[in-house]
């Protein structure tokens, strides 16, 4: 997937659903990386804002924009992306170490990086990501 | 959870946003009349405060009619302003669902019981008391 001008990837076994971006309801007091709550199949699910969480710039939602309902540490989250790109199989051969020079901020919520058609793909760390949210990063 | 199937939800709109309250936690409706001496209709005190401008919506406040929805405390009543009431169409499920504790654990305003569905979009269900013993301690 694509967030602001970089490139992600996460594990397909957290996927749950990929849907349709459409304006969440906003929550009065919930902090910019949490910009509010969607219905998905009738459950209520908190959106994750995958741009404010990275520091990335946040543009306005188009028709590329998605959530990618994921769940971990049984909790479900709709993760705000630019664009869901592709499906990809990665190995353990693929994964490389984040480069030093990354953001502390960023690299906790990182696993690994990793080259995919010419290009570096930054592998999410979905249970460190859910516990940074947790504890109010 | 479950609402109890006696207790109605109202669909108020408050500024931009829409909201469901129970109307068990109101002590009465009623057109807002900015004349009338602040009182409540048992002769205590009434604190009015602009529901939106409370929740953080920016927008200016309606010029239009407005709504008290009054609720009673121990000592004193408090008036939350609103655009609209209504109730809500049909017969859609009342099932309430808590907000994830992601988002309940972080919010700077715990005044929501949670949310329910409504067309299919969540509506968020405001805890009037919780709101107005804040407003009344001036909380906020």
């Amino acid at each position: 997937m694509r967030v602001g001008t970089e490139r992600y990837a996460l594990s397909g076994t957290a996927i749950r659903e990929v849907a349709r971006w459409r304006p969440p309801t906003p929550v009065p007091g919930a902090p910019h990386v949490l910009p509010g709550i969607i219905s998905q199949r009738g459950v209520v699910l908190p959106v994750v804002d995958l741009r404010h969480l990275f520091e990335l710039g946040a543009t306005e939602p188009d028709r590329a924009t998605r959530l990618v309902i994921v769940h971990e540490k049984q909790i479900d989250v709709a993760l705000l992306v630019d664009t869901a790109l592709d499906i990809c199989h990665l190995t353990t051969d693929d994964l490389a170490r984040l480069p030093t020079g990354l953001e502390p901020q960023r690299a906790r919520l990182l696993r690994a990086v990793a080259q995919h058609e010419g290009e570096p793909l930054l592998v999410i760390d979905l249970e460190a990501l859910m516990t940074a949210l947790q504890e109010g990063a | 959870m479950i609402a109890d199937r006696d207790s109605s939800i109202l669909y108020v709109r408050a500024g931009r946003q829409c909201y469901a309250i129970s109307q068990v936690q109101i002590d009465h409706l009623d057109l807002f009349d900015p004349a009338s001496a602040p009182i409540d209709q048992r002769g205590r005190p009434l604190i009015c405060r602009d529901l939106a401008t409370l929740l953080g919506d920016a927008a200016p406040v309606s010029a239009g009619r407005r709504h008290a929805v009054t609720v009673s405390l121990r000592r004193r009543s408090v008036a939350l302003l609103v655009d609209s009431i209504d109730s809500l169409d049909g017969d859609e499920s009342r099932e309430i669902h808590p907000l994830s504790p992601l988002i309940a654990h972080r919010l700077a305003l715990p005044w929501f019981l949670g949310a329910l569905i409504y067309q299919d979009e969540p509506l968020l269900l405001l805890d009037l008391r919780r709101i107005a013993t804040d407003v009344a301690i001036g909380a906020v």
